[in-house]
């Protein structure tokens, strides 16, 4: 088994930022966190997490549901896990995620210059 | 650029300027746009190149339209929004966008969209960027097809009857500028959109229903997010998506063969 820990932004115990809009469409789902300027769309794995993520689990629990669920290995699990947790934090959806400069910027009528 | 070939206004708070090629142009749109000229400089917002100018670095080309002899008009970004020998017919163009950014914010259920739209007869398509804008659209192809170019920077569309809104602009002083080939402006746009082509990528050939509802509230203007994402789930549930490949040139073209009415 791989000692390698996760990720920095992964906290031990990875929570969900509140204030967080979500639409499930399907079996995926597009979500809105009140950091980020634009919506992001989960795939079916992703989309999962969201209820698995429940500020609760850790993440080597996190780990034991994937494997256990999806029928994979430990390693591809921490691997999914690994992907889903930075996915989330490029959505703005976890409570360690940044903040994006812009995020509570209404945008111009039109869009900056960039040439 | 010389003071006399530029125009700086005031539109809803924020200032921007237009250069054009000649200072006649430049006259032309302080006519056009009188209530909304400013004194003082700011960002570009537009520029009209043309046969004598030098053009911009962008990777639109401008620089060739200019040796073929052409009239460009480029946004901000370095989108080309009209090419045409007649300079007053992108000076049209350039009206009718400026004419929209004066229109205020619609009411729900009717959403605001940064999309590109093309206008039928009878019917109208949305495109997501880059399609239509990177590489810019050819105005004779689309007519050819029975399509022209909404002129404005923005659409407004009705979430429940998917109906593309004309903007009601008064424009006492605007111009007797034609429109120019391909090219339909703020005033004519009233139809029902049929479909969306969205920017496929990575050989994905369908749109989830996530996938549409997710550009199209990226699309979206607003600060309401919660608003902005139900309209683009009714929109994505009503118009239908076209997956189009942005690095094919032809491949949006075909694509519009399918969507009349």
């Amino acid at each position: 088994m791989s000692t390698e820990p996760l990720p920095a932004l992964v906290a031990d115990t990875p929570t969900l930022r509140r204030g967080t809009i979500v639409r499930r469409l399907d079996d995926e789902a597009v979500v809105w966190s009140n950091i980020r300027r634009e919506p992001a769309r989960l795939d079916p794995v992703a989309t999962v997490m969201l209820d698995v993520i429940d500020g609760l689990a850790t993440t080597s629990e996190l780990v034991d549901d994937i494997q256990a669920v999806l029928n994979i290995g430990h390693f591809e699990a921490r691997a999914r896990l690994k992907e889903v947790l930075r996915l989330f934090d490029d959505a703005g959806l976890l409570a360690s995620s940044e903040p994006a400069e812009t995020s509570l910027v209404e945008r111009p009528l039109l869009p900056e210059p960039d040439w | 650029v010389q003071a006399d070939r530029q125009v700086t206004l005031e539109i809803g708070g924020n200032r921007l300027r237009v250069t054009t090629t000649d200072a006649n142009s430049a006259d032309i749109l302080r006519t056009a746009l009188a209530p909304h000229v400013v004194d003082g400089d700011a960002l570009l917002g537009f520029k009209i190149t043309g046969p004598e100018s030098g053009g911009v670095n962008s990777d639109c080309a401008p620089d060739r339209a200019d040796q073929t002899g052409l009239y460009v008009l480029i946004d901000c970004t370095g989108a080309v929004l009209a090419r045409s020998r007649d300079r007053d017919a992108v000076l049209a163009t350039l009206v009718s966008h400026i004419a929209a950014l004066t229109v205020s914010h619609p009411q729900p259920p009717v959403s605001r969209l940064r999309l590109r739209a093309l206008i039928a007869s009878d019917h109208a398509v949305l495109a997501a960027t880059p399609l239509f804008t990177r590489p810019p659209a050819i105005e004779r192809r689309l007519v050819k097809l029975g399509y022209r170019m909404a002129d404005v920077p923005f659409v407004d569309v009705d979430s429940e009857s998917l109906m593309l809104q004309s903007f009601d602009v008064e424009w006492p002083s605007l111009p007797r500028l034609n429109d120019g080939l391909g090219h339909v402006r703020f005033s004519d746009l009233n139809r029902r959109v049929s479909h969306l082509f969205w920017p496929a990528s990575h050989g994905v050939a369908r749109a989830s229903r996530a996938l549409v509802c997710q550009t199209l509230a990226s699309a979206s203007v607003g600060v309401d997010r919660e608003l902005r994402l139900s309209q683009a789930v009714r929109l994505a549930d009503g118009i239908s998506t076209v997956p189009v490949s942005p690095g094919d040139g032809a491949a949006a073209y075909e694509a519009l063969l399918g969507c009349g009415g």
